[in-house]
């Protein structure tokens, strides 16, 4: 009997099954193996086959990853990419990315493909107070005691391929029991920035033990539990955000549930009474109502019906029953609303998940079956003050890998240290070559510490659009993981011609279509005839190429956005295209100009750049 | 009532026809090795490539189907695991070789059932093993330079720890 050979796309339905860390190991069976499992249709046929997970997150304490809310103990230890500082706050997870903040910068994290990746940073008018003054004292709390703000923010995808963050500043008002929104912004992920919303006109409600809590993602939106101020009384409701059409909405609550919120006393301890939606994989929206000292939950059976809200449980803090025997804890210390156990998680056998505050850094979790009246003891985890927790399903995926291993951060043993640069690979011709770092921060790396906690020690390359290549270096000195980001202009770079690869993609759209585009300049019609030489990697500019070159204006102020709506819009993709020539063209003139001595070896293997 | 007795008759008549042509109609599958299995029209159902086949040609009880890539040997593994309600135990039973070429088939033939059973079959027995071992599982023929392969390796060193032995 013949040996079988399976066709490679029948491997590929099979490597579908896979772990994400396995195929992380099989990308290296061969070139057209990486290519393919990297792949964006890969990448999706691969997420329709994972199942949900659980993910249970402490930032700076476990992170895991669990089969099911059943099963606590079996842990599979995610490695993020965490230090040592305060400031960690998990925004959410979503096609198992992990939306993260970290000493101030937010972070997509797929642990499963180990790869992380900074956000532009976003500069909201206070940037400076927000920078040198985020101390752990504050950040971890989300709310800022000096200029009264807190950052609320959600974290939700739109399809495989783009990730939005929706991020709220809100004031404290004189009287402190509110905290009306004064800015919201979003961010997407495909765009690369950050663009104003139009602002909802209401508080979010606060929690007792981090100010702020994140969006919680149901049905296709994200929620937040608000509330406003109406004919002299709160008003409570949800806070909705459609992805789709980045517009907030309202979600309104069952009557009785407002009326019990309306209190007069709850004026008075106004700041922590509220309604907060609770993270849930299979259960319909949950609501966990604070009324101190009372709580209530509350579902909506069928989701945007007002009429379907439902009251699941009611309790008491102060009970003794609940408190000292459920709890274990003396119902005396729920006078202190900063203990107040908080409803985190409502559980596909229908129990509820509560977290409270013991002692510091003790953190109590109990699952409390409502049918039967009974609690059982999870976990007691140590955690820091305030420290966010993140419990919740999603798929673990290989988001992102497309990115990883386009361009990646890679370092080699030389002269008995690590020798860093940036390792590229060229879909077109399928060959890796090295981009060399400036000469300083590659020394920045060489320090003989390094060697000994070399893990974290690092280049890795950000995602951007249309920036210069930019460079993220981890460096670890004393022991903590800090942050540097290095913007890596052209200048710093020694760059190949290869570095036209990447773009000649956007070119051979145009080319394609340049007969649906009148008013061609000259120029472009030029250079997109001589498209096939400028792609090629050992090309050098013509005299001619450069002056026509010089005849091409880039356009100011023009932000390039996806591909395909530049070429839904014909006259826009000519002015992007044009400045991209622009930009190669000169950039190819630069190198030549500075490094007349370069050569590119094209050895057996690797083509090295010599200086 | 002479109405209804009337269809009674009918739905009657319709259910023996019914009965009539599953008891009849039987599928003959020749196989690479020149074998010819003869298998219920509710077995051949699954394979969506026959049945596509069927559904165009309309053709009545005697059909003789030719399956050019398939053994005997492999086929009566698939009435097996078939007529087994694709037990995962009766799977763990058969052999690589029979797994890959069962895979090939139940993809040939379109079987959904039978090729996610298969598919997450050899995805469990791959999982956690070396690159050498899968590239010899698959017939792969590795392009790569040394240097390049240890390049990759490092970039994901992590994922290469805790593998099987081969």
């Amino acid at each position: 009997m013949s040996v079988p050979i399976l066709p490679i796309d029948l491997q590929l339905e099979i490597f579908s099954y896979l772990p994400c860390k396995a195929i992380m190991r099989f990308m290296v069976l061969s070139r057209l193996h990486h290519s393919l499992l990297i792949s964006p249709d890969f990448i999706s046929r691969h997420h329709h086959k994972s199942r949900n997970k659980f993910f249970f997150l402490v930032p700076s304490y476990i992170t895991c990853l669990c089969e099911d809310d059943d099963h606590f103990t079996l842990f599979q230890n995610l490695m993020l990419p965490v230090g040592h500082y305060f400031c960690h706050r998990i925004i959410g997870i979503c096609n198992g990315i992990i939306c993260m903040q970290m000493d101030g910068v937010i972070s997509f994290i797929n642990p499963m493909i180990r790869y992380c990746f900074d956000l532009a940073l976003h500069d909201d008018e206070d940037r400076s107070i927000y920078s040198y003054n985020f101390t752990s004292y504050r950040s971890i709390y989300c709310y800022d005691f000096i200029s009264r703000r807190i950052y609320s923010y959600g974290f939700i995808s739109r399809g495989l391929s783009d990730y939005l963050v929706v991020k709220m500043v809100s004031y404290s008002n004189d009287e402190g029991e509110s905290f009306p929104l004064r800015n919201a912004w979003v961010y997407t992920y495909v765009k690369d920035d950050w663009r104003p919303l139009e602002i909802p006109d209401c508080s979010l409600c606060i929690t007792p033990a981090t100010f702020a809590y994140n969006g919680v993602v149901h049905s296709g939106l994200l929620h937040w539990g608000a509330k406003k101020w109406v004919e002299n009384t709160w008003y409570y409701f949800i806070l909705t955000f459609d992805p789709q059409t980045e517009v907030f909405g309202e979600l309104l609550l069952a009557d009785n549930l407002v009326a019990a919120l309306y209190h007069p006393d709850n004026y008075e301890r106004g700041v922590f009474v509220g309604i907060f939606v609770v993270q849930n994989n299979n259960k319909p929206l949950t609501v966990y109502s604070l009324n101190s000292p009372n709580g209530t939950v509350w579902v909506m059976d069928r989701y945007g019906i007002t009429e379907s809200w439902n009251q699941i449980f009611t309790f008491n803090w102060t009970d003794n029953y609940i408190s000292s025997t459920l709890f274990s804890i003396n119902p005396d210390i729920y006078r202190h609303l900063l203990r107040f156990p908080f409803l985190l998680f409502h559980r596909d056998d229908g129990t509820l998940l509560f977290g409270a505050e013991l002692n510091c850094p003790q953190y109590l979790l109990r699952s409390l079956d409502i049918s039967h009246g009974t609690c059982t003891v999870l976990n007691n985890i140590g955690r820091r003050i305030g420290e966010d927790l993140y419990i919740g399903y999603s798929s673990p995926s290989l988001v992102l890998l497309d990115k990883v291993s386009a361009s990646m951060g890679a370092k080699k043993w030389v002269e008995n240290t690590w020798y860093y640069f940036i390792l590229t690979f060229d879909p077109q011709t399928e060959v890796f070559r090295e981009l060399l770092l400036a000469d300083n921060l590659v020394a920045a790396y060489c320090h003989p510490d390094n060697y000994e906690r070399e893990v974290f020690v690092g280049i890795f390359v950000v995602q951007n659009n249309n920036k210069p290549l930019t460079v993220y270096s981890l460096n670890s000195p004393n022991g903590y993981h800090c942050r540097a980001t290095v913007n890596i202009s052209s200048d710093d770079v020694e760059t190949t011609p290869y570095f036209i690869g990447p773009r000649l993609k956007a070119i051979q759209a145009t080319f394609e279509r340049r007969n649906e585009l009148e008013m061609l300049p000259r120029s472009a019609n030029y250079f997109l005839d001589r498209a096939l030489e400028i792609s090629k990697t050992d090309y050098e500019p013509s005299d001619m190429d450069i002056l026509y070159a010089e005849g091409i204006s880039l356009v100011n102020g023009l932000k390039p956005d996806t591909l395909d709506e530049y070429v839904r819009n014909g006259r826009e993709v000519m002015e992007w295209e044009n400045g991209i020539l622009h930009w190669n063209i000169s950039k190819v003139r630069d190198y030549n100009n500075k490094h007349r001595r370069a050569k590119l070896h094209k050895g057996k293997g690797w083509p090295f750049c010599h200086v | 009532m002479g109405e209804r007795g009337e269809e009674w008759e009918a739905v009657m008549l319709r259910k023996a026809e019914e009965e009539e042509s599953k008891a009849v109609k039987k599928v003959k599958l020749v196989t690479s090795d020149g074998v010819t299995m003869e298998v219920e029209i509710s077995t051949v159902k699954e394979m969506e490539t026959i049945q596509a086949f069927m559904n165009a040609t309309d053709t009545d009880n005697s059909i003789i189907f030719p399956l050019p890539k398939v053994s005997s040997h492999i086929l009566s593994r698939i009435m097996e695991l078939m007529s087994g309600e694709y037990d995962q135990e009766l799977v763990k039973r058969l052999s690589h070789e029979e797994l890959k070429e069962i895979c090939m088939v139940a993809n040939y033939l379109n079987m959904k059932t039978l090729l996610h059973l298969t598919a997450s079959a050899i995805a469990n027995l791959i999982q956690n093993k070396s690159v050498e071992f899968v590239r010899h599982f698959f017939n792969i023929i590795n392009d790569f330079t040394p240097e390049e392969e240890v390049q990759l390796r490092k970039t994901h060193e992590w994922a290469f720890e805790g593998v099987d032995e081969d």
